[in-house]
């Protein structure tokens, strides 16, 4: 075999192996419920897109109702850009995984970054603003060149988004870039909306106007930028190869926090909630999640200040996603969190009992300690909600989190908890997507029967919520004795399920 | 001769922990064997020989060639340190046709060369229809060694190969391995906590402490009662 022949052999060798690891990801192992839904919702993202962007003429007329559609829309071109850029920058992921299998092959380092940067470009944020801008384009661009070239140029805006992106990514130290992209954008985004307002929309619109008009110097900038980010990325990948291969780095300190051992001094749950804590912060997967929810504090609030209800059970969907904070979220998965080592569970001195008692007052705590603060900026943000919001808390920390907890015990799939957080089906299954559409549907009657009551709605459905959320307070012991007998008895199934790969 | 020098190597990671080694020659056609107690060093000696690790300072030269500046001593050797280097995705056979391919054999020598490790593979690696990462850790490993065996490498750098391996794969890795040696002239670098697999494959053994080679033997004609002796008055 000739060199250019062996290296054309480990190009496409290398490109099999990345369609090889999509085709073969957990998620397609998946049974046939769980992807039909996923695909479902997959489609009707697609579809809100699809007909946001046929809708977006409409919308920008309202908004700017001396601009036409297409100047209009390049207007809000920066401000859109530097928003996928921040979406990116939490979301997108580099593509390093096999990398290590690659680095004692005969197979270059540099091939190997050329073969990430490739990998880079399918992902998902480089097509998912297409079915809003295509729909749109072709509703108001002349046919012919001009729609050719708004293609062209909003290509080529999103790559340059990704290289930038990419090129952060592949830093031997990500976070911190990561930290400096999101200070500038933060100053651009503050500065631009306080004191160049004006000149934003104009250099904005303007940059759309030239790239339709197909000035050509335009175009060789942006491929030029294009260009450049991906030469760095490279270099920096080079780089960055040994950290991801060098076992012996220290990342931090594994030391007990003051909050760890504050919990371990609770008489009883204390040890359930030590390890509890543990499990959430040093975890990346539980971590995420953990760590996002006081984000949710003063964003609900926001919302409704921003749009506010004209009635009080519109939000009563999303108050339930949020009024039990990070439980919500991680009792979905309950028991599986544990599955790495339940084995060790299981076989030690622990009550499975107080186990659950324990978890459930974690989270009942956790839940509380984000209402607080919550409550107290929806007394100015939007004072109806008050009592409502505060009947919620009652509700999901009682039936919701009993239900999750008792259907939670067929949760017998495992789940690395050091996994990434985004895209990850780990753990999710048909059952799980019925367990959610019926705890939030499950508020449906209740709402049906506040109305039936003869008082302010604000009050019906506190008065409904918080009822049942503290009859199911009241009786939290004989249900979780309940749990943890399902539990006893389905142990020796999830504990070899637990152990499958 | 020798086929690695490592001249004024240094890894340090933080205040704590330093891996030195001014001065080592490997000899081609020799086994060297690298023990020491957990930390003392010895997978960082086998990340930095195959440049998976930046050193702080200092070179290994394979061959002639600068380990750190280029990738053509990969092509004569073979490697597996753990598991995070298999393609996981990969059915054995595919990972063995690809590593295969890699050095320029075909699926039929690849297939030849796959018999003589049969025995070793036993019957739960191929022809499965089980992806890598569904194989256990003892079968992880045993697919891992081979696929760095099978390309007929010049130099074998293993660490604890005898890991999650039952006894009588161990005797059969030992023996594949002093065969590669003895028939192909091998030369064999591999770290191992089990000294009795150790002093019985290796030519040369390399005692690591705290990130410092304090012994260098050369097994049989050095006695290893030192290096046991060594082990239990760490032990206590």
């Amino acid at each position: 075999m000739s060199l250019s022949q062996h290296r054309l052999y480990i190009i496409k060798a290398l490109l099999s192996h990345t369609w090889l690891s999509f085709r073969r990801a957990h998620f397609f192992s998946k049974g046939l419920a769980i992807k039909v839904v996923m695909l479902f919702a997959g489609a009707i993202l697609i579809w809100s897109l699809y007909l946001g962007g046929l809708l977006m003429p409409a919308l920008l007329a309202e908004v700017f109702p001396d601009k036409q559609a297409l100047p209009a829309f390049f207007s809000l071109l920066i401000p859109i850009l530097l928003a996928d850029l921040l979406l990116r920058l939490f979301m997108q992921k580099l593509p390093r995984q096999d990398v290590r299998s690659y680095l004692t092959l005969p197979v270059s380092r540099s091939l190997v970054a050329d073969l990430i940067l490739l990998r880079s470009f399918p992902c998902i944020y480089n097509f998912y603003l297409l079915p809003l801008v295509l729909p749109f384009y072709l509703n108001v661009c002349e046919p012919g060149a001009q729609l050719w070239l708004a293609f062209a140029g909003t290509l080529m805006l999103i790559v340059i988004n990704h290289s930038i992106t990419i090129w952060i990514k592949s830093q031997s130290s990500p976070a911190l870039a990561r930290s400096v992209a999101l200070v500038l954008i933060g100053v651009i985004a503050f500065a631009g909306a306080s004191f160049y307002r004006a000149e934003i929309l104009e250099l904005s619109a303007r940059l759309g106007t030239e790239l339709i008009s197909g000035n050509p110097y335009v175009f060789l900038a942006g491929s030029a930028v294009f260009a450049t980010l991906l030469m760095l990325s490279k270099k920096a990948l080079l780089v960055s190869f040994y950290q991801w291969t060098d076992a012996g780095q220290r990342k931090g300190s594994a030391e007990s926090s003051r909050v760890e051992k504050w919990l371990a001094a609770v008489p009883v749950w204390g040890l359930y909630w030590e390890l509890e804590w543990r499990l959430l912060i040093r975890n990346k997967r539980s971590s995420a999640g953990f760590r996002q929810w006081p984000l949710v504090i003063p964003a609900f609030p926001l919302l409704l200040y921003l749009l506010p209800p004209q009635g009080i059970t519109e939000y009563v969907y999303v108050m339930i996603m949020i009024a039990g904070g990070y439980g919500f979220f991680h009792l979905q998965y309950v028991f599986s969190w544990e599955s790495r080592f339940f084995d060790m569970l299981a076989a030690k001195n622990a009550d499975i009992r107080i186990f659950i008692q324990s978890k459930y007052y974690f989270y009942c705590l956790l839940a509380l300690l984000k209402l607080i603060p919550m409550l107290i900026l929806l007394y100015f943000a939007a004072p109806r909600l008050l009592l409502p919001m505060a009947g919620m808390f009652l509700y999901v920390t009682g039936p919701v989190f009993a239900f999750l907890f008792y259907t939670g015990v067929g949760n017998s799939t495992r789940i690395d908890p050091d996994k990434k957080q985004v895209f990850n089906v780990e753990g999710s299954s048909g059952n799980l997507f019925i367990t959610i559409i019926a705890v939030m549907f499950s508020i449906t009657p209740l709402v049906i029967l506040a109305y039936l009551l003869p008082m302010q709605m604000e009050y019906a459905i506190f008065a409904v919520t918080a009822t049942t959320g503290i009859a199911f307070l009241l009786t939290h012991r004989k249900w979780i004795r309940a749990v943890s007998g399902k539990m006893e008895k389905r142990k020796y199934h999830n504990l070899s399920k637990y152990r499958e790969k | 001769m020798a086929l690695i020098e490592i001249t004024g190597l240094e890894k340090k990671y933080g205040e704590d922990f330093s891996l030195v080694v001014d001065r080592l020659s490997v000899e081609k056609g020799s086994i060297t064997g690298i023990v020491g107690n957990n930390g003392a060093g010895k997978t960082t000696l086998l990340r930095l020989l195959l440049d998976l690790t930046e050193a702080t300072g200092g070179e290994v030269v394979t061959d002639g060639i600068a380990v750190a500046g280029s990738d053509s001593w990969k092509s004569f050797t073979g490697s597996y340190l753990d598991e995070g280097f298999l393609i996981d995705f990969l059915t054995p056979e595919e990972y063995f046709y690809f590593t295969g391919r890699l050095c320029g054999l075909d699926a039929k020598a690849v297939e030849e060369k796959l018999r003589g490790f049969s025995r070793f593979l036993g019957g739960e690696v191929m022809g499965r229809k089980k992806y890598i990462r569904e194989l256990s850790s003892g079968n992880r490993q045993k697919a891992g060694i081979v696929a760095a065996m099978i390309t007929g490498p010049r130099l074998l750098i293993l660490d604890e190969p005898f890991n999650f391996l039952d006894p009588s794969s161990q005797i059969l890795i030992r023996r594949l391995l002093e065969e590669e040696n003895s028939v192909r002239g091998t030369t064999i670098v591999l770290s191992s906590h089990n000294l009795a697999h150790m002093s019985g494959l290796c030519t040369r053994l390399l005692l690591l402490e705290k990130g410092r080679i304090i012994r260098d033997l050369s097994p049989p004609a050095d006695d290893l009662s030192e290096v046991e002796a060594y082990f239990k008055l760490q032990a206590g």
